[in-house]
């Protein structure tokens, strides 16, 4: 009776512990499934929030930037416009001295309305779109060399493939979001930029002789913060290198989407 | 005096901890279980030694343990149609169980062990309940560390397999001796789940 006993026991038990193992199990592997799917959507989430804000922030910029740009353009240039011809009307004076300086401003008021012309036209993404990126970067290593902000050269190698128009205003941006960092931070001198055209990217490399940064520091602040979210929008990948004393070099890798999609 | 450990002492362990950390509504209703448990036993003990049966003690305890357990799911579920469900499965209960026990004879002659095996089901119905409402909750991401959760998979413990050990003892499948080992056992894994819930838990 005690040895039935002992059988019968035995018996549940495995019964009863195989069954509540298999049970516990089941359901906690259906917990944690369920739980991995609610944190990848959560996540998911979180990146369409991120993206959104980030592209309305570049939606308010690139508006910003419009507004400033006419702004420039039809108001600012109109009133030097205006001033210019006003002043070339005037009567020049006998005295040497003060016809050369009024001969000087005129000259003056053309170069400043010149450059508030070239700005406006820089800021107007509509103008960077008709010219194409390497142009707009052209044009602004010309501003740059003849406001002497810095010796800024420029260089494009390899064959150009063609860039998606949206994609070329943003590459344009983060090259004036690099030389604004440039002219603020680096105390630099020299500036290069170099277009190397390969049949799968656009690697663009942006050098300057300034006073660097301690890399095991991280590259923040709006600016960067900026770079790093538009490369992120067109696919790019972006990497900062530095010595200190010897200045920054960044490297931004952009891949030939056209001609992937054809 | 394997009952008194496990029908008295385990409980009391269960409870003192509960005390300790517990502080929202559901931990009261189960420390009022706990308390109910623990009640119930000194009186079943004290009760058989005078008058030499007490299946009346336990004819009271099964039908309030489950309404207290009610009560406790319905504090955590916020889905209306579960708790509407909770609700009327607990008026049945405790209509099955004045049914029953109201002839004396049954009251005061027998374990009506029918009223056990429905409040059985009935707190799995309701554990089923919580859990599919916590598939579909943010508080998901930290099942683990909720109290409500180890409690439910301690209560889970130990009644999924109780249904077929009180059916088969009534069919004399399996002897009292043999019953009393299986509950000791089973006691002792669902405290353990009890204890894991406030000592691991954190506030979700």
């Amino acid at each position: 009776m005690v040895e039935e006993n002992l059988d019968i026991l035995i018996i549940s038990f495995v019964i009863i512990l195989l069954a509540l193992s298999t049970l516990i199990g089941v359901l906690m592997h259906i917990f944690n499934r369920k739980r991995l799917e609610l944190l990848l959507k959560m996540r998911e989430a979180e990146h369409k929030n991120a993206q959104m804000i980030s592209d309305a922030r570049r939606e308010t910029q690139e508006q910003m930037l419009k507004n400033l740009s006419w702004e420039l353009h039809d108001n600012i240039g109109q009133l030097l416009s205006v001033s210019k011809i006003q002043l070339s009307m005037m009567h020049l004076p006998d005295e040497p001295q003060q016809k050369k300086l009024l001969e000087d401003t005129i000259v003056l008021l053309g170069e400043v309305l010149d450059e508030v012309r070239n700005l406006s036209r820089s800021l107007n993404p509509n103008s960077i779109l008709f010219v194409g990126v390497i142009k707009a970067t052209e044009l602004e290593i010309s501003r740059l060399n003849r406001l002497k902000f810095l010796r800024a050269s420029m260089k494009v190698e390899g064959k150009e493939f063609e860039i998606d128009k949206d994609h070329q205003l943003i590459i344009y941006r983060i090259i004036q979001e690099i030389i604004t960092n440039v002219i603020k931070h680096a105390k630099a001198t020299t500036f290069e930029i170099k277009f190397i055209f390969d049949n799968e990217f656009l690697n663009l490399i942006c050098t300057d002789n300034g006073v660097g940064k301690d890399v095991s520091l991280p590259f923040e602040g709006l600016g960067i913060k900026n770079i790093k979210e538009r490369c992120v929008f067109i696919g790019a990948e972006i990497t900062f290198e530095s010595i200190i004393n010897n200045g920054v070099t960044i490297k931004m890798r952009y891949p030939n989407t056209l001609s992937n999609q054809q | 005096m394997e009952k008194l450990f496990y029908a008295i002492a385990l409980p009391s362990i269960s409870l003192i901890v509960s005390l300790w950390k517990g502080d929202n509504k559901f931990d009261r209703y189960f420390q009022l279980a706990m308390g109910v448990f623990i009640l119930t036993e000194i009186i079943g003990i004290y009760v058989i030694d005078i008058y030499g049966r007490n299946f009346w003690v336990y004819n009271c305890h099964v039908p309030i343990v489950f309404v207290i357990y009610g009560l406790m799911y319905i504090s955590v579920i916020q889905t209306k149609s579960s708790v509407r469900i909770i609700k009327f499965l607990i008026a049945l209960l405790v209509a099955l169980a004045f049914f029953l026990n109201v002839p004396a004879t049954t009251f005061l002659e027998k374990y009506n062990i029918q009223v056990f095996l429905f409040g059985v089901v009935l707190i799995l119905v309701f554990i089923f309940l919580y859990l599919r409402e916590l598939l579909t909750n943010d508080k998901l991401l930290e099942y683990y560390r909720m109290r409500s959760f180890w409690i439910s998979i301690g209560l889970i413990i130990f009644y999924v397999p109780i249904l077929p050990v009180f059916v088969s003892m009534e069919k004399r499948l399996i002897t009292p001796e043999v019953r009393e080992i299986i509950l000791y056992v089973l006691n002792i894994l669902m405290h353990f789940s009890f204890l894991i819930a406030y000592i691991w838990s954190r506030r979700i």
